[in-house]
């Protein structure tokens, strides 16, 4: 009886380690089915499965979006939120793994990794020459990076410059004329805004004049000081990404204004500061135009607009813009569907009705009602124009840079001026000396 | 005589089928991947490329001449130095103090212990937020006695000591709670012994306890070596390997070089230079025990 007990019960445990252990389909079975499903697939929804990044409110909105698209398509969607932080490395996780989702959300980047690694869908076939998505109203070069040639391997749906928020309470109860003033006067440049800044600083009561950066964690400073950098008449990079330029009297100059704000002047924000411009103690915030949504829900008691990014001694400089895409897993089992779902979520009605979240790089949707007449009327329309459209028609945009280890590149420099801001590499000529040989070193690989 | 052994074979036999799920479970979960690991340290496979090719020692002779790798080893090894002898001198500091009941003794053991059941997440988040230049809580009070405080995880000379004093504090309760549980099962009558030759507590603790505590403080030391080697969630929540690279540990490099830039390739051949580091170190500790070990049984 002990023995018949004692092998009954090896054999659960067996057998359960078995059934742990088998793969959850072999090819056949997956294959069969995939027929099976073909079969059956007017009674049975599909289930999509779509990877976001923000919070549990934007994913309850998507859910809510997709509502339409799951009856028109008899399928059902799954909106997983992914953290932005771990979001490429789940992704690239889940893609070597095959179990990524149908449909992707990418930016700063990723999409060139993805491309060269065969990861993305070709949508061209279903968006470019269907009249009713409107591929042409989409610009031109925001398909620059997301594209090779005629294939097109996702849809841009969030573009455009950083603004400057102002609280225009603290400049009122300082007694100080505000950002929106100068540009009013034609005087919105670097060393007005650094100024301001300074003003606006009193440290004793917490108070600090600019935030350029999200300064609570380490961050990408390629994009965070790009904007300045172009400002300056300086650049990061060359045209085709192959060499670092930034070591020249321009650039030398925008990073020490960047260093002079934090350490000589104290009206920056400290890296490792987690002060949010919501606190009501930050003068002026840079941000994207979306961060306006965030502010309007934050139920804040001081009075805030936003101005434009200010000019520099290159006052023709264009700023930089990165873009957010969707796009389709190329081994994803429903692809067509994939590819009709990024055409609902990216074509002009859905992207004007998702305005007030993320302004689309399409003409219809820059033109709008809906995004230049927001709701309470806040941002107001002559601060949309003169922050955002304004500065893409007059200044232009500059696609974020792309390379095969730009990831590296980010990293190089980002710990290069950390390096500096923690007083090991002593001057600003230091720096970017530092930077042309470590980040040549990689853009040469 | 001979039945004995028939019976020693059947019961033996009967053991290794009782223990075979677990040593499946551990060849498939433990076993295989850190093979895997070997063989994966050999190619110079990407996560998003599927194309594979084998380069032998090729990523272990490129750690050579990694300037990065050595101030990564030197960092974790600086971690390490500075984490053990606190760790023991402050743990076995606390145990004696808390090994004796009196009154409140209960709130001050579970005030330390309470970080250990905190996840480490958590309690590098909560800790930057302290440590945060301008606006952080040790700066703060400095401020209040007008002493400006340094960028405590934005200098490279302060990033691993803060780090080292976080892991600490984390990691004082469950060390504590080891050695308490040791010194109460030191016999009695070995200090009533030293009380009657007049022995100090000093010299009772130098003398009595802490060669009787030895097999603990043996374990606490090896469980404490392994572990600074092999920590990460504090550097990435607190430094982010920062400033610059200056808080730059084994497991930080690797889950860069695997997870954000994917080379698996020279990720692995990493991971297995660690796994030798801290097997070579366990062995040597292993077998310096006979010298310092008196009372095991």
């Amino acid at each position: 009886m002990k023995k018949l007990v004692s092998l009954l019960v090896i054999s659960l445990l067996l057998f359960s380690l078995c059934v742990a252990c088998t793969p959850a389909e072999a090819p056949e079975a997956k294959e069969e089915a995939t027929k099976e499903s073909a079969e059956s697939k007017s009674a049975e929804p599909v289930e999509l499965t779509i990877a976001i990044w923000g919070n549990e409110d934007r994913q309850a909105t998507f859910e809510e979006l997709f509502t339409a698209f799951e009856e028109q398509n008899n399928c059902s969607v799954t909106v997983n939120l992914v953290a932005y932080a771990d979001y490429a490395t789940k992704l690239a996780t889940q893609l070597a793994a095959g179990n990524a989702p149908d449909v992707v959300w990418l930016a700063d980047g990723m999409e060139a990794q993805f491309m060269q690694s065969g990861n993305l869908l070709d949508i061209a076939s279903y968006v470019v020459d269907d009249a009713d998505y409107a591929f042409e109203d989409l610009y031109p070069s925001a398909m620059a990076a997301i594209s090779d040639g005629d294939a097109v391997y996702g849809i841009p749906f969030s573009f455009g410059p950083r603004v400057i928020y102002c609280n225009n309470t603290l400049f009122k109860e300082a007694g100080v004329k505000t950002p929106a003033e100068y540009v009013a006067e034609g005087n919105w440049t670097y060393e007005t805004m650094y100024d301001l800044a300074s003003q606006m600083t009193d440290l004793d009561n917490g108070k600090y004049g600019l935030k350029l950066w999200d300064t609570s964690s380490v961050s990408n400073y390629v994009y965070a000081f790009y904007d300045l950098i172009l400002a300056y008449g300086a650049d990061y990079f060359n045209t085709d990404t192959s060499k670092f330029t930034l070591n020249t009297p321009e650039g030398i100059a925008a990073i020490q204004a960047i260093h002079d704000l934090i350490y000589k002047d104290e009206s920056h924000l400290k890296p490792g500061d987690a002060t949010e411009f919501t606190a009501g103690t930050i003068a002026m915030a840079r941000s994207t135009f979306s961060y306006a949504k965030t502010i309007k829900g934050a139920d804040l008691d001081f009075e805030w607009e936003m101005v434009s990014e200010p000019k520099g001694p290159d006052a023709d400089a264009s700023v930089i813009t990165g873009f957010a895409y969707y796009s389709a897993n190329a081994d994803s089992d429903n692809p067509e569907l994939a590819a009709e779902m990024i055409k609902f979520m990216t074509n002009a009605e859905m992207m004007t009705s998702v305005v007030g979240t993320f302004v689309a790089p399409r003409g219809s949707v820059l033109n709008s009602t809906e995004f230049l007449q927001q709701a309470d009327g806040i941002p107001t329309e002559e601060n949309i124009l003169e922050a955002f459209v304004g500065v893409i028609e007059e200044r232009g945009l500059r696609s974020y840079p792309a390379h095969k280890n730009f990831s590296l590149v980010q990293d190089q420099v980002t710990m290069d001026f950390d390096n500096w801001f923690a007083g090991i590499y002593k001057s600003a000529e230091e720096t970017v000396a530092a930077m042309e040989t470590n980040v040549n070193a990689l853009l040469a690989e | 005589m001979k039945r004995k052994d028939n019976s020693l074979n059947k019961d033996s036999k009967w053991g290794y089928y009782f223990i075979s799920p677990m040593f499946i479970g551990f060849i498939i979960i433990s076993l295989l991947p850190v093979l895997a690991t070997f063989v994966i340290g050999m190619t110079d496979w990407s996560l998003l490329n599927s194309d594979i090719n084998f380069l032998g020692f090729g990523n272990f002779t490129k750690l050579f001449t990694d300037k990065l790798f050595y101030q990564v080893a030197r960092n974790s090894l600086y971690f390490t130095v500075l984490l053990i002898p606190s760790n023991l001198v402050i743990c076995l500091a606390l145990a004696a103090l808390l090994k004796n009941n009196f009154k409140g003794v209960g709130f001050f053991r579970t005030a330390i212990f309470t970080p250990v059941v905190t996840t480490v997440v958590v309690w590098g988040i909560l800790w930057k937020y302290i440590f945060q230049t301008d606006n952080g809580l040790i700066n703060t009070i400095l401020g209040m006695i007008n002493i400006a405080g340094p960028q405590w995880l934005y200098n490279a000379k302060l990033a691993i000591p803060v780090a080292v004093f976080v892991t600490l504090i984390k990691g004082l309760g469950l060390n504590m709670v080891l050695f308490i549980s040791a010194m109460k099962d030191v016999p009695e009558v070995y200090y009533e012994a030293a009380r009657i030759d007049g022995a100090s507590k000093l010299r009772q603790f130098f003398s009595i306890t802490l060669p009787c505590i030895a097999p603990s403080v043996f374990l606490v030391t090896i469980i404490t070596v392994i572990g600074s080697l092999k920590v990460f969630a504090q550097i990435d929540t607190l430094t982010a390997g920062g400033p610059g690279t200056s808080s730059f540990v084994f497991v930080y490099y690797i889950y860069q070089q695997a997870f954000k830039y994917y080379k698996f390739g020279y990720a692995s051949a990493i991971s297995v230079v660690l796994f030798i580091i801290i097997v070579i170190l366990t062995l040597v500790q292993w077998k310096m025990r006979k010298r310092w070990v008196y009372h095991e049984n």
